[in-house]
């Protein structure tokens, strides 16, 4: 067989080998950054998961009281005709001290801490407006508060999609780099080769044929960059001791994901491809 | 092939270097299927006129028609399409130094879209003729300048244009290369083709319009003084 045919533009310079070793750069960024945002989503997830459809009704022991089952049962009365109420089931002592014993150090003394009665709430689909079931309690229970724990699952989807918005500037920012690099090189390839690109323009050669002699050999670069990059970010982070979702299950574990490690080279590949043709044409058109 | 009228039209073409006025006022009309041999001394525009034909410079004033397409209003992608009609043979050659010339006689064939390997047979008679069929896998730059400017030629030729110019194709090579160019270029003109070569060369002249109807224009003080037969 004979060998493969030599290209019109003979590979000139370093700037295109440079390509790939910004490619590699970048997806490696690129991926840490995905799969740090992806990883956040499903920590954030999981817990969000966790408190979805589940709410609280922390009754307080009146003044000079221990206990408040009056109230509680009303609430509990009030909690069952609720429309986007499922069930309701007051928790016992022991199950109430369990759920701050971790913030204590251990299971507090009835005598000398009292402790709210607590109703675990299930909520229907769709549940109810907080309002009008703290509206009810009010008027059953006064006293009574109804936590449906929006508070606490609002700033974990609200970092959730920070992270998520900082991997996306991140990822954009990274790509703008490789494209400022793609375009540098391509600016020296055409400039290092400029009499090449005369011959092959005096011999008929359309813009397009002389562009793809260069796009093709920096498009390859920037793949076989990536291709090594983004596996090593996957590798890293496997690596890192990211055991985020500790204690919340299969939904919260965490590992790399395959897409972002295909993609990012593919990405990279095909933003080198169309920055260089860009560049060379406009060049072209620059110099007819 | 174009069969319109006159291959090449100047209309009163003008173009400077600068402040240096090297055509003036240009009139002229090559016909088609015609032999031609630009003549005048060295500086007198004869280059200048030639890249104005193939469409590297545009005139500074009048007009440049090639083919029927004036040059001024063609886009870069019709200024391509015209090219590929041209074979051109330049001064300093222009071939690519990276491949070799087996490749370089192929590259029109490549630009055009046409798979060279099909045409293998046709590429190595083309160097047999210029002389380079023992040459066919050497870089360039392992050529005289002779050898280089017959791999000029081969290349030129080789996708049969309309059009062919050449800038002192026979300079730096011996009698007997010179008289295989020139049976080259006399062959495409019978088969058709217009034939422009701007030379210092008179023997190659005088062998041409033993050969053919070749007609002598000489440049001088920027416009064209003399058309004619003889010489």
């Amino acid at each position: 067989m004979s060998a493969r045919r030599p290209g019109p533009v003979a590979p000139h310079g370093a700037a295109p080998h440079l390509v790939a070793l910004v490619s590699a750069a970048m997806c490696f960024l690129a991926v840490c950054a995905l799969e740090a945002a992806n990883g956040a989503a499903r920590v954030s997830g999981a817990w969000s998961g966790g408190m979805e459809g589940a709410a609280t009704v922390r009754v307080p022991a009146p003044e000079g009281r221990s206990v408040a089952a009056p109230l509680a049962v009303a609430a509990l009365a009030t909690l069952s005709g609720a429309p986007g109420v499922a069930d309701a089931r007051l928790l016992d002592a022991d199950e109430t001290a369990a759920l701050v014993a971790p913030w204590l150090g251990g299971a507090p003394d009835p005598a000398t801490l009292p402790l709210p009665l607590m109703i675990d709430v299930t909520l229907a689909d769709p549940p109810p407006a907080p309002g009008a079931v703290q509206a009810r309690l009010d008027a059953a229970a006064p006293g009574a508060l109804y936590d449906d724990h929006a508070a606490w699952r609002a700033p974990l989807e609200q970092a959730a999609a920070a992270f998520r918005r900082l991997a996306f500037w991140s990822v954009a920012l990274m790509g703008l780099a490789l494209a400022a690099m793609v375009a540098a090189a391509a600016h020296a390839s055409l400039a290092g080769a400029a009499a090449t690109v005369r011959t092959l323009r005096l011999i008929g050669a359309q813009d397009a044929y002389v562009a793809r002699a260069f796009e093709r050999p920096i498009a390859l670069r920037a793949l076989i960059g990536g291709a090594a990059g983004a596996p090593a970010a996957a590798l890293a982070l496997s690596m890192a001791p990211l055991d985020l979702g500790a204690g919340l299950g299969d939904a919260a574990s965490w590992s790399p994901q395959i897409a972002p490690i295909l993609a990012a080279p593919l990405a990279c590949a095909a933003l080198a491809w169309l920055t260089a043709r860009l560049t060379i044409l406009l060049m072209l058109r620059q110099a007819p | 092939m174009w069969r319109g009228d006159g291959v090449i039209a100047f209309e009163a073409a003008a173009f400077r270097y600068g402040d240096h006025a090297v055509l003036r006022d240009v009139t002229l009309r090559l016909a088609p299927g015609s032999l031609h041999f630009l003549t005048g001394r060295s500086g007198a525009g004869k280059t200048t006129l030639l890249r104005l034909i193939y469409l590297a410079l545009t005139p500074a004033a009048g007009s440049v028609a090639v083919m029927g397409a004036e040059t001024a209003t063609l886009n870069a992608a019709a200024r391509a399409a015209l090219r590929r009609r041209m074979g051109l043979v330049l001064q300093d050659c222009d071939l690519l130094e990276h491949l070799s010339i087996r490749d370089n006689i192929a590259l029109p064939l490549r630009i055009a879209g046409r798979d060279p390997r099909a045409r293998q047979g046709d590429i190595i008679e083309l160097a047999r003729w210029v002389g380079l069929d023992d040459r066919l896998v050497a870089l360039p730059r392992e050529l005289s300048s002779g050898e280089r400017r017959r791999a000029a030629v081969a290349r030129a030729v080789m996708t049969a244009p309309e059009l062919v110019i050449a800038d002192e194709p026979t300079g730096d090579v011996d009698e007997e290369a010179a008289g295989r160019i020139l049976e080259l270029f006399l062959e495409l003109n019978r088969a058709g083709a217009t034939v422009l070569v701007a030379t210092h060369d008179l023997s190659l002249i005088r062998k041409a319009q033993g050969r053919a109807q070749a007609r002598t224009l000489r440049l001088e003080g920027g416009a064209i003084i003399r058309a004619g037969a003889a010489l």
